[in-house]
């Protein structure tokens, strides 16, 4: 009989992961989330129905009515509110010379997937990163729950290992799962574009952004997966785990933004999201600036951003601490 | 604190072992200063009342919880120190056996062994061993208390281990299975194997232990050969029913030996044979109607050393109703 490494150690703990009936149905729910997105994007992509366009023209001949009767009225009184303003602002432009209407104002536009960018992977994305978060917990919670995690030390007493190896687990278990939700999203919402015939022109930009987005979710999905084991360890509870999770999450990340929205940089949720997202815009109040050298009174809104790096620096370095604090923790703490 | 035995000598030894834990603010001393020591082969009983350390110590020994002070040697290694060097020669089950519900029987086992480089092929002997072959494909949540135990006892054999601990093995079940594990322990001991099994049950333990140490409240209070242990307890007493009583008592005492009244018209008669104490009254034409031979038995040193129930040697001899009722079967 000899121990084996914690490269095998790994390879034991990924087939307890692949086992576990609650690793299964969450991977599951990632199949679902991917499918909700793909019906989302099916719908929006129907080509405008015959009645929706069939009102379109109604309301557009409506209104080449309306503009041949009074449109000369409208330019002039539009001439005279912008004169009127540019007295306090001389930068004033109401467009007054292009208001007749057109057909495209009107005419429901069918929007195309090369149109709408990557951004609607972020849909199932976040619900990726929340399953990812409880398969990690549940991998080590169910073992301490039932306490066989005690019979597991009696074979591999080397905790350093047992911890790394269930870690590494967690982090690389969820991959699979998620990459396949990504793969049904990006497939589905292709394959739905294209049976509408609203797919447009894919560049290779679009092509890169997306791959870039799928990319990052895998490794935050990782990220979450090893977080979870940890604060699995830490907390020995699936319970303890989630709502410490998802409590700070909603908490502490959501009474800081309320409160201080400056420190919105430092949240874990604006950081996961500016890392998925590409960067996340946010709100902060600040003493309005002079405008053409004359200082206004007053506070006025501005907006910032959360970069991608940051957001990924920042949940890397809450990970690496949540994993080492897990590891401390085991490696002295009493077993049942 | 004395020094640790020879290597070589024990399959286990503690010297002045340590665990408090803290419960609600209150310390509670769970092993307070344990000198063990389980000699090498053989069938070892652990025992004490509830709550006397026993687990705890147990659990000290495979490493699952540290102890604040003291020294542990398993197979003459340093724990926890050097555990994973000995942990592959150590089979154990702490109190219940502890297993992934949802998971089969030989799933169970299957993960365990390849976490110790077993080949997978022993999973189904050992589980065909235990005689669970036919419901090694149910989920272990499903199985019997019995069903469970088995199972346990199998995870220890993917070891083939040379020290195998049993914390308390026989609780809750029948009397089938408790004669089916005490089988397999002898089997263990005559295979060679060193057995540590610990119980509240004397009885249990009496019947398949070689040697025994004795705790209570953390600390050891006897420990040795269960011959040595009962001959220090006194042979017991005889108790006889007699025609003339004070007579009897007269006579006996002449010879030597204790001799004082049962309080039900009778005499308890100690440091005789049975043999001998017929043979003497009936010299003297005074016949028995009973002799019961004494047998002191571990409870009474026990409870004795123990001290749980009534208290003291005198109470565990002046027929308390639990070793009489056993003297009356034996
Ligand atoms: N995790 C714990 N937290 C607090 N106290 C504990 C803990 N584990 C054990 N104890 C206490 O330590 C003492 C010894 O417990 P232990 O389980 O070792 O006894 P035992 O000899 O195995 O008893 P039993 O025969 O009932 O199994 C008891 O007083 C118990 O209450
Ligand atoms: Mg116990």
């Amino acid at each position: 009989m000899s121990a084996v490494g914690t490269a095998g150690l790994i390879r034991v703990e990924a087939r307890r992961f692949r086992a576990r009936a609650a690793v299964r149905w969450l991977a599951l729910l990632a199949v679902v989330a991917a499918l909700v997105v793909v019906t989302t994007v099916f719908v929006s992509a129907r080509p405008p129905s015959e009645r929706a366009i069939a009102d379109a023209e109604q309301q557009y001949a409506f209104a080449q009515e309306d503009w041949a009767e009074n449109g000369e009225q409208y330019v002039e009184d539009c001439r005279d509110g912008e004169a009127l303003e540019r007295e306090t602002n001389p930068d004033a432009d109401w467009g007054c010379d292009d208001m007749e209407p057109r057909p495209e104002l009107y005419l429901p536009v069918q929007p195309t997937l090369a149109d709408s960018g990557p951004a609607w992977l972020s849909g199932a994305t976040t619900f990726l990163m929340l399953l990812a978060f409880a398969a990690g917990v549940t991998s080590v919670t169910a073992e301490i729950g039932s306490g066989s995690l005690g019979t597991w030390l009696t074979f591999v007493p080397r905790r350093g290992r047992v911890y790394a190896s269930k870690v590494a687990v967690a982090a690389l278990g969820v991959l699979p799962p998620t990459a396949l939700a990504l793969a049904l999203t990006v497939g589905g919402s292709w394959a739905a574009a294209t049976v509408n015939d609203a797919v447009g022109e894919l560049t290779t930009a679009w092509w890169a952004d997306l791959g870039w987005q799928a990319l990052r979710a895998l490794a935050a999905a990782a990220v979450l997966g090893a977080v979870g084991a940890a604060l699995g360890f830490l907390a020995r509870s699936a319970a303890g785990a989630l709502g410490i999770g998802i409590g700070w999450l909603l908490l502490v990340d959501g009474v800081l933004t309320g409160f201080l929205p400056q420190l919105t940089p430092w949240t874990v949720r604006a950081s996961l999201t500016a890392w998925l997202d590409d960067g996340y815009l946010y709100w902060v109040q600040v003493p309005c600036g002079p405008v053409d050298g004359v200082p206004q009174v007053g506070i006025c809104s501005a907006e910032r951003t959360v970069s991608m790096l940051h957001g990924g620096v920042l949940l890397a370095v809450v990970a690496t601490v949540l994993v080492a604090l897990g590891a401390l923790v085991f490696r002295r703490r009493d077993v049942d | 604190m004395t020094e640790l035995p020879p290597a070589g000598t024990t399959a286990v030894s503690t010297r002045g072992l340590r665990k408090t834990y803290r419960h609600r603010g209150r310390q509670v001393v769970a092993v307070g200063g344990l000198d063990l020591d389980v000699p090498l082969g053989g069938v070892h009983g652990f025992l004490g009342p509830n709550g006397a350390g026993k687990t705890t110590t147990i659990r000290m020994l495979l490493g699952l919880i540290r102890p604040d002070s003291g020294v542990v040697r398993v197979l003459d290694r340093p724990v926890p120190q050097e555990l994973p060097e000995v942990v592959g020669r150590v089979g154990a089950i702490v109190e219940s056996p502890k297993f992934f519900p949802a998971f089969s029987g030989r799933r169970n086992l299957e993960l365990l062994a390849a976490a110790i480089g077993t080949p997978p092929a022993r999973v189904d002997r050992v589980l065909a061993d235990v005689g669970l072959a036919d419901r090694a494909s149910s989920p272990f949540r499903t199985y019997s208390l019995g069903m469970k135990q088995r199972l346990a006892i199998a995870s220890t054999l993917l070891k083939d281990p040379d020290l195998v601990i049993f914390d308390e093995p026989t609780n809750g079940l029948d009397p089938a299975g408790i004669h089916e594990v005490r089988q397999t322990m002898r089997g263990l001991a005559a295979a060679g194997k060193t057995v540590l099994v610990s119980s509240h049950i004397l009885a249990e333990v009496e019947q398949v232990a070689d040697t025994v140490s004795i705790v209570t409240q953390g600390r050891l209070v006897a420990s040795g050969r269960v011959a040595d242990l009962l001959a220090a307890a006194g042979a017991g007493e005889a108790r006889v029913g007699v025609e003339r009583p004070d007579e009897a008592a007269v006579l006996l005492a002449a010879r030597g030996w204790a001799v004082r009244p049962d309080g039900a018209g009778g005499l308890l008669v100690g440091g005789a044979a049975p043999a001998d104490i017929t043979r003497a009254l009936a010299d003297a034409g005074l016949y028995l109607h009973e002799l019961a031979p004494g047998r002191a038995d571990l409870e009474q040193v026990f409870l004795a050393l123990t001290g749980t129930g009534a208290q003291g040697t005198a109470a565990a001899h002046q027929g308390r109703p639990a070793p009489h009722g056993r003297r009356a079967r034996a």
